[in-house]
């Protein structure tokens, strides 16, 4: 037998549902929809209104075709929009929370009891539509940081809120951004005060529970002058026959000398051997350095979802900024990728880095996509990019669409891409100094995407490397 | 310990062992020698399992135990080691966190406990020193970016560390400079006991003044065609290897 | 990134329909049935396309706009013009002895073609007398790899060509002076379509320059296609030299069909044209099939040069390189777009890509897609693009010895070029572009 062809197809392991009674309205989509979401949540009148204007765009748009994936046409009024736990407010206390829920959690590696939590990791739990629970926010608030669901922050700082949604993704910015826009249902807000470094990791874990619904959080971040923040987002859902779309907003703010770090771990459920069902992983992420000396780094550990389409991206506004994009993303079976990210670069002197780690596996297709563009004023930019993809089987693709834009003559951008694939050598070496198969290839994939690991916080890199070993089982032949 | 008889190997169509038998004991140090072509390399590699050699008749008994369907992590394990002729690279894989992977593998098969990080680095560390390994490049990924030198050292390195019962050279002076050559042999001569034996493939003779066989195989055209003390080493390499090619008798080596 | 794919409004342009209807009404009576049907090919697919908006992604850096609306002329027979005669001595690129085939506003020119001294049994002719004597070799070519669909200058070429070259290597046959294949336009806001036609039979070797100028600094059009077809084991290395006018708009598109163990070379240098625009691919259909492309662009003032690739590796064990070397002044842009298809069963592939962009003024602007699509497991595939500037330490490593900055940076700025000329193929031209590209290489690095 093939050396390669041993390994067993492991599950997917969050695949389980949780039984709870939950609140769904109706599926479709209209500006009842969109003014019923909002008046659950209590909304003020000026965003409801920012609600239905992005609906309204939305109904101009259509859905970009440009990816490269494949996928039947969505049926936007199949879907529920809104989808909540039926637990009579957001608990108090953690005592006050379904102990379903708890158990959900816990199930999934995240306690959310106090005396079982992660020491240095503040969690926000959004559990479909809605944010369950927020660990830590009496220690945070203490530093002056608001960490808490985006409904929240709403009601408790409507003028935070009103300043900084849709500055970095407008509600016209593209098509999933503007449904997402009009429907969204929560999230995480995180706010750190001028010139506090945030002392913990903080971080959302998405769940998605219920059948045929969409998510559609919203997060943002802010790190006034000065401030540091790390922030981490997790996220899993059930095994479906169906799919399900997930179509998030991400914002992210760097005023002056500010540094914002985003780490994702995207496990979302990604279909079975066939491709039958999984997430459809529609996402916007973009960050903005608005102030000088900022700083702004993604980090992504994609190995989820049946289709990820996303490309977090850093506007380099402020002088002398910089941006990150470190990411490693893994197809199988019949998952498609199409990721990368824009570093736009505006200001004087701002610098970025993208680091790029593809590994297609099984009939997988997986695309990186980035732009860098240097407008004509941003004089001195420089950007390093390295894309690096592996091959692990002959059944799979790997494209490399970059996008070099540069109108100053200061400017200094590198692109380096390569192709390799995991040979038989390698593992026929790994074998003869007693590592089985199955661990070389981890060793292997692992080895290929370190560059990317060590940018994440410790807890959350040994979990990605776990992961990527088990997103390859069963791929290598 | 190895018990090679008449052993036939192809790889793809071609038949590269016609009927090979040796035999080794504990502490004995073979070296196998022979011009290109004459199934030298082949037999390094079948002996470890390499997939793209298939044994197409004989045996190949090993401490008891036929060899012949075991997979090349199980012949690791049970204390077959090959210091490779070309190391392959493992980009992003240090060579302490590769190691210490095949290490415990085979602590484990022993039924001895498992070393962790710690332990294994203070063992690595010792073992460098005695072998004069520099310790970056214990850090540094396995054999990427490395001299021709670098990697032979990083095998018997590798070798020092893992304490296999066989230890098997796959040309391992080829390529190298006469200090690198002495440094190697030193490591290997170091590492000579009652307990290990050696299989030392060769093309040059060079090789066995530093490592000083008991016994000198001749394999020509598949077969072990001469047989001798450490002295027929020197005879072949002022006779060039014609005079042994004699197509004749397979000389059954003891 | 925002470009969508969704069909946009066909751009058809006032002087196109009218020269698509005069073409027919000249052509209707004469001319094979086969060469008709690739004319009505031509003229239906940009009837029904039209030209490109820069929503299409392989136009997104390019803008056709300009020459679009530009009312060209449309020549239906030949002209004499003793001037000509006189100037195209002017461009021997050199090779002054070597054969040469001569166009001159799309139409063959006997009186500046010199043929003789070819070895027996090479054809070195014009394609419309190909069409008439050797149709056997150019039928199942024509049009064939150079699809008249394929772009709208492509469709515009198959409707409208008038002549070219057509050349045909028998199999085995090794010719040694390289062969000059030479355009020159002359007539001011002339539309011109030359089409070459390259056979190469196996085993066979050719080494050409195809070059593209003018004595003028006159607007006009050149839309050329040309089709190399090789047989196993043939060799064709080629300089496509690009001097045309400073005012010209050049548009080509060059397709090569290699069968296995063929080599397909070429280097492109371009200097001259206000809007330039290369679509080159090579389809590497047998085993170690070989592809080379290179390039070296030298833009300034308002110049648009926009070079395309792709490579298509549909087998396995073929090599490809691709090395395109741009350096830029006053407000030019320069575009490369390089695709590498490797294809489910071309297994231990192995191609390079790589392109460098030297800015040296403030107002110019480079894009760059080097694109991979990879569908096979076991290939080498990398590529690698960079865009900046003179080095300042060289810079300043040169003033240590005692050179001038603008010096300095002018050495530097010829160095940065000859990088990618030491490896262009046809050593007389060549050379000859080195001393005639120096001084210019000199000045635009002195004035960074």
């Amino acid at each position: 037998m093939d050396p390669v062809e041993e390994l067993a197809t492991k599950e997917y392991k969050w695949g389980f549902v949780t039984d709870i009674e939950s609140e769904t309205i109706p599926k479709g989509l209209n500006e009842d929809v969109v003014r019923l979401i909002s008046s659950k949540k209590n909304e003020p009148s000026w965003l409801t209104e920012w609600r239905l204007t992005a609906f309204r765009q939305w109904q101009k748009m259509t859905e970009p075709r440009w990816p490269n994936v494949t996928y039947p046409p969505i049926d936007y009024q199949d879907i529920s929009y809104y989808s909540a736990p039926r637990q009579a407010k957001k608990a108090g206390s953690m005592d006050e929370i379904d102990p379903e829920l708890v158990k959900t959690y816990e199930k999934l590696g995240i306690p959310l009891e106090e005396q079982k939590r992660l020491s240095n990791v503040a969690v926000d739990a959004v559990f479909d539509s809605v944010s369950v629970a927020t660990t830590a926010k009496d220690y945070l608030e203490k530093l002056g940081i608001i960490f808490c669901s985006f409904s929240e922050a709403v009601q408790k700082h409507p003028e935070l809120i009103r300043k900084y949604l849709g500055s970095v993704v407008p509600t016209n910015d593209n098509f999933f951004a503007a449904l997402n826009s009009a429907v969204f249902s929560d999230g995480s807000f995180c706010w750190i005060p001028k010139g506090v470094k945030c002392p913990m990791e903080l971080s959302t874990y998405f769940r998605i529970n219920a059948a045929d619904t969409g998510q559609f959080e919203r997060t943002l971040i802010v790190a006034e002058e000065g401030a540091q923040v790390s922030y981490l987002e997790g996220c899993t859902a059930p095994k479906r026959d169906t799919n399900q779309l997930h179509a998030a907003v991400v914002e992210l703010v760097a005023q002056e000398s500010a540094s914002v770090k985003y780490s994702t771990v995207q496990n979302w459920y990604p279909g079975d051997k066939e491709g039958k069902g999984g997430i459809y992983n529609f996402v916007t992420k973009r960050g903005k350095c608005a102030g000088a000396n900022s700083k702004i780094s993604w980090t992504q550990v994609e190995t989820g979802s049946a289709i990820t389409w996303k490309y977090p991206s850093v506007i380099l506004q402020g002088d002398n900024s910089v941006g990150e994009f470190y990411s490693v993303a893994v197809v199988n079976n019949r998952q498609q990728a199409d990721t990368g990210t824009k570093m736009i670069h505006v200001g004087k002197n701002t610098r970025s880095t993208i680091v790029s780690k593809g590994i297609s596996a099984g009939k997988g297709q997986n695309t990186y996509r980035g732009q860098v563009k240097v407008v004509k004023k941003a004089a001195g930019a420089r950007n390093y990019t390295q894309c690096d993809s592996l091959l692990i089987g002959d059944r799979c693709g790997a494209h490399t669409f970059p996008y070099i834009e540069v109108q100053n003559h200061t400017a200094k951008v590198e692109h380096e891409a390569s192709t390799s694939k995991i040979s038989e050598d390698q593992i026929f070496y790994c074998k003869q100094r007693g590592v089985s198969t199955e661990n070389a290839i981890n060793m292997i994939v692992n080895g290929f995407c370190k560059e990317v690991f060590r940018e994440l916080p410790m807890e959350f890199a040994v979990e990605a490397q776990k992961l990527l070993g088990v997103s390859l089982d069963g791929s290598v032949g | 310990m190895l018990e090679i008889k008449d052993l036939h190997a192809t790889v793809g169509k071609k038949e590269i062992l016609k009927g090979l038998s040796l035999s080794v004991k504990a502490g004995e140090v073979h070296a196998i020698m022979g011009p290109n072509g004459s199934g030298k390399s082949t037999l390094a590699q079948v002996l470890a399992g390499h997939p793209a050699y298939a044994v197409t008749g004989g045996t190949i008994t090993y401490m008891g135990e036929d060899l012949a369907e075991k997979s090349p992590e199980d012949r690791a394990k049970e204390g077959i080691f090959l210091a490779f002729q070309y190391p392959v690279e493992i980009p992003g894989v240090s060579n302490a966190y590769f190691l210490r992977a095949g290490y415990n593998e085979i602590r484990k098969h022993r039924g001895e406990p498992e070393l962790d990080a710690m332990d294994f680095n203070k063992l690595l560390k010792e073992k460098s020193k005695v072998l004069h390994i520099d310790e970056s490049l214990l850090n540094r990924p396995v054999n990427e970016g490395f001299s021709g030198g670098e990697k032979k050292r990083n095998e018997i390195f590798q070798l020092a560390v893992l304490e296999p019962k066989l230890a098997i050279l796959d040309e391992t002076d080829s390529g190298l400079d006469i200090d690198a050559l002495r440094a190697v042999s030193e490591g290997v001569n170091r590492l000579r006991s009652k307990d290990r034996a050696f299989l030392v493939v060769t093309h040059y003779q060079r090789l066995l003044n530093y490592i000083v066989p008991d016994f000198v195989h001749v394999l020509s055209e598949g077969r072990i065609v001469k047989s001798g003390g450490k002295e027929l080493a020197l005879e072949l390499e002022k006779r060039g290897y014609d005079w042994v090619k004699a197509p004749a008798a397979a000389g059954a080596a003891r | 990134m925002s470009a969508s794919l969704a069909a946009a409004p066909a751009i058809l342009g006032g002087c196109w329909p009218a020269h698509l209807d005069a073409m027919e009404r000249a052509t209707a009576a004469r001319g094979p049935s086969w060469v008709a049907e690739l004319r009505r090919a031509g003229a239906a697919a940009f009837r029904e396309h039209g030209f490109p908006s820069t929503a299409d992604e392989e136009w997104r850096y390019t803008s056709v706009e300009t020459l679009v609306k530009t009312g060209f002329r449309q020549s239906l027979a030949a002209k004499k013009d003793a001037l000509v005669a006189n100037t195209a001595k002017l461009f021997t690129f050199g090779l002054e002895d070597a054969p040469r085939i001569v166009i001159v506003d799309g139409f063959y020119s006997k009186e500046l073609s010199k043929l003789d001294g070819l070895p027996a049994g090479v054809v070195v002719c014009s394609l419309a007398e190909a069409v008439e004597k050797h149709r056997a070799l150019v039928e199942p070519r024509l049009g064939r790899l150079a699809k008249p669909g394929a772009t709208a200058f492509a469709a515009l070429n198959a409707a409208l060509f008038q002549d070219g070259a057509f050349v045909h290597v028998p199999e085995g046959k090794v010719v040694d002076a390289p062969l000059l294949v030479l355009h020159i336009s002359h007539e001011s806001y002339l539309a011109s379509h030359p089409r070459h036609l390259f056979a190469l039979g196996a085993g066979a070797q050719l080494s050409a320059v195809e070059a593209y100028a003018s004595p003028s600094c006159d607007l006009y059009f050149t839309n050329a296609v040309t089709e190399a077809d090789l047989g196993a084991g043939a060799r064709l290395s080629s300089i496509r030299l690009e001097a045309e006018s400073g005012n010209a708009f050049h548009v080509a598109n060059t397709q090569a069909r290699l069968a296995a163990g063929a080599f397909f070379q070429e280097a492109s240098a371009v200097t001259g044209a206000e809007f330039f625009r290369h679509d080159l691919g090579a389809f590497l259909g047998g085993e170690r099939a070989e592809a080379v492309f290179l390039g070296l662009s030298l833009a300034s003032g308002h110049q648009h040069v926009d070079h395309h690739t792709v490579i298509d590796h549909a087998v396995p064990n073929c090599p490809s390189r691709e090395f395109y070397k741009a350096i830029l002044n006053g407000r030019s842009h320069v575009v490369f777009n390089g695709k590498v298809f490797v294809r489910q069963d071309a297994q231990k592939t192995d191609a390079k890509q790589t392109n460098k962009n030297l800015l040296l003024s403030d107002d110019a602007r480079v894009d760059t897609k080097p694109q991979l699509e990879i569908f096979a497991d076991d290939v080498k595939c990398t590529h690698g693009a960079t865009v900046g500037q003179l080095d300042e330490e060289m810079v300043y490593y040169c003033r240590s010895r005692g050179l001038a900055p603008e010096i300095a940076r002018g050495i530097l700025t010829y160095a940065f070029a000859r990088d990618v000329l030491v490896q262009f193929p046809v050593p007389a031209t060549r050379d000859w572009l080195d001393r005639s590209l120096v001084q210019r290489l000199l000045e635009a690095g002195r004035n960074a």
